[in-house]
């Protein structure tokens, strides 16, 4: 059995309020050479922002959003709420990996009971993490 | 004379012939008992409107046959003697005094029925005893049966409120007992909590000082290391610092009920207000704007006085870091006395909070409302348990047109007992 090879991502959205945590994500994925752009968003409603905002302007789309749970203003369950509510996106191809280091089991149940929610992940997110969460992109976006 | 001159001369004259014998015959059977004539000098009844034998089962011949065995043949033996003892009452009635007995018939076929008698004097010899008194007997059977029932029910009634009552005592005792075991179970997690608390944030304050120390380590080496070390090494020192304000923070937690005062002393608004307005415009860099008190309603307030100090730095600190850019700060701070307590508002012209969906994250442990300016989500949590602690609060609610409005809600004296 053979893997596809990982094709690059156009864009993926780190949502997250911890400044190392966004520069450590930021570095592993440079070095994979995988990512044109990286955007980042502190919060649940910054990340919102983002979407809307391509949406208008019919910009790029991420390809992958990386969401943390414990975030001001908008956190990312309320996050989810709104993602939800958006106007899906006509040949969307946009899966939601929930990032966080909660010991939780009601956090994990709760994001993986989310049907936006393509996986639960422990961060900080490592090279081989990243691998994985393209490849699962991959897959789902060839299914779609 | 006979009974029936005698009455119709006594009760009737106004209306009746006096010889109306019809009348009073007609009355009599209406009436519903037996109205009797007793003779106490011949010791027997004189006049009867009917017949005692119906009521018991006998015929009238039956009856008259007993002669002066009627009474040893037709009353309750256990009631005989008392008969007896009333009818020698009677002879001692006062006239127009009225007396009544209750007593057991037996019925021809030995059944018991139960009757009451109401007697008065009727006519009195030259002496002034009484010769003769006039009485009606009504059968209350049903109703005393009905009685019998009731205090049967009654009697059952209570003993079973005595049985429920004991099984309740009972419940109740190891209710009780069940509490104490279990409150003394919640003090030893309690104690084993705090304990572990206190082991992991010591044990872990040594890994994470010495991780803060190798970075500066590292850091001096910084010359001749790659750009992206130097980096990953300022990362590094940023986690470290924020492992060791986190570690802080939760020993302040951990510490709470130590940290809260348990001494109340009366303190003048006015003058703390000041204070602490000062302190936190000095720590801020003499933040401009205005700030206005108004103690009137209430000036003074009996409480902790760190404790309420802490409240109001950190409330007022957040007013003023939370301030509007594009509007002069102006901060609010007032007293009013409410039911069972005093209340302090602190009302700005900030940036506000979207209620009641921010309220959440405004009291919760290391959450934050605000992405900027970056807060350490731990004051206010503080503040709201530290208030807990004696029985106050703080509320949140959104101020009018623009930022908010914390409500401090300190109890009455009295009633801030330490929930520790």
């Amino acid at each position: 059995m053979t893997h596809q090879p990982i094709k690059c991502l156009k864009k993926v959205l780190l949502v997250d309020d911890d400044t190392v945590t966004n520069l450590m994500h930021r570095r592993v994925m440079e070095r994979s050479g995988l990512v044109e752009q990286i955007e980042v968003a502190t919060d649940g409603l910054l990340a919102i922002d983002h979407l809307e905002a391509m949406r208008a302007q019919n910009g790029i789309q991420p390809e992958l959003i990386l969401l943390d749970i414990n975030m001001p203003r908008m956190n990312g369950f309320e996050f989810l709420q709104a993602y939800a509510k958006l106007d899906p996106l006509p040949l969307a191809q946009q899966i939601i990996i929930m990032l966080s280091t909660s010991l939780l089991r009601a956090d994990r149940s709760r994001a993986e009971a989310d049907p936006n929610v393509h996986r639960f992940a422990n961060k900080p997110m490592r090279l081989e993490d990243m691998l994985n969460f393209f490849e699962d992109y991959q897959k789902y976006a060839a299914r779609t | 004379m006979t009974m029936a001159s005698v009455a119709v001369a006594k009760e009737t004259e106004p209306a009746v012939d006096t010889g109306s014998l019809e009348f009073l015959t007609r009355m009599s059977e209406l009436v519903p008992g037996i109205i009797n004539v007793f003779n106490h000098h011949t010791m027997s009844n004189e006049y009867t409107n009917r017949s005692l034998g119906p009521m018991l089962g006998y015929k009238s011949e039956e009856i008259i046959a007993m002669g002066d065995t009627v009474i040893s043949k037709v009353i309750h033996p256990d009631d005989i003697d008392k008969l007896v003892d009333y009818f020698a009452s009677i002879g001692r009635l006062k006239d127009g005094e009225v007396s009544t007995f209750v007593y057991r018939d037996l019925t021809k076929s030995g059944a018991t029925i139960w009757v009451r008698s109401i007697d008065t004097v009727f006519e009195r010899a030259a002496d002034g005893s009484v010769l003769r008194h006039l009485g009606i007997v009504f059968d209350i059977t049903d109703k005393k049966l009905a009685e019998e029932r009731l205090n049967k029910l009654n009697r059952e009634l209570e003993i079973r409120i005595a049985e429920r009552t004991q099984d309740l005592i009972l419940l109740n005792s190891e209710l009780e007992s069940r509490v104490r075991a279990r409150t003394a179970e919640l003090e030893l997690i309690n104690a084993e909590l705090a304990q572990l608390t206190h082991i992991a944030t010591h044990d872990l304050r040594v890994p994470v000082n010495n991780m803060c120390t190798l970075t500066d380590m590292l850091a001096e080496a910084g010359p001749v290391l790659p750009p992206e070390h130097v980096e990953t090494l300022d990362w590094m020192r940023q986690v470290c610092e924020q492992a060791r304000f986190k570690l802080d923070a939760l020993v302040s937690v951990s510490q709470l009920p130590e940290q809260v005062s348990q001494t109340k002393v009366t303190l003048v608004l006015a003058v703390l207000a000041q204070e602490v307005v000062e302190n936190v415009r000095a720590r801020r860099g003499g933040q401009k704007g205005l700030i206005e008190c108004d103690f009137e309603a209430a000036p003074e307030v009996t409480i902790a006085e760190d404790l309420l100090k802490m409240a109001l730095e950190t409330v007022i600190d957040n007013a003023m870091a939370y301030a509007h850019p594009s509007r002069r700060m102006h901060i609010r701070i007032s007293s009013s006395k409410a039911s069972g307590g005093t209340v302090i508002e602190i009302a700005d012209n900030g940036t506000g909070l979207s209620l009641p969906q921010d309220e959440e994250k405004v009291f919760g442990l290391f959450r934050r409302a605000h992405a900027l300016p970056t807060g350490s989500g731990v004051g206010l949590y503080l503040v709201r348990r530290h208030l807990n602690y004696v029985r106050g609060q703080i509320t949140v609610r959104a101020g009018h047109p623009h930022g908010c409005i914390f409500s401090i809600e300190i109890p009455d004296p009295a009633t801030q007992e330490a929930r520790v």
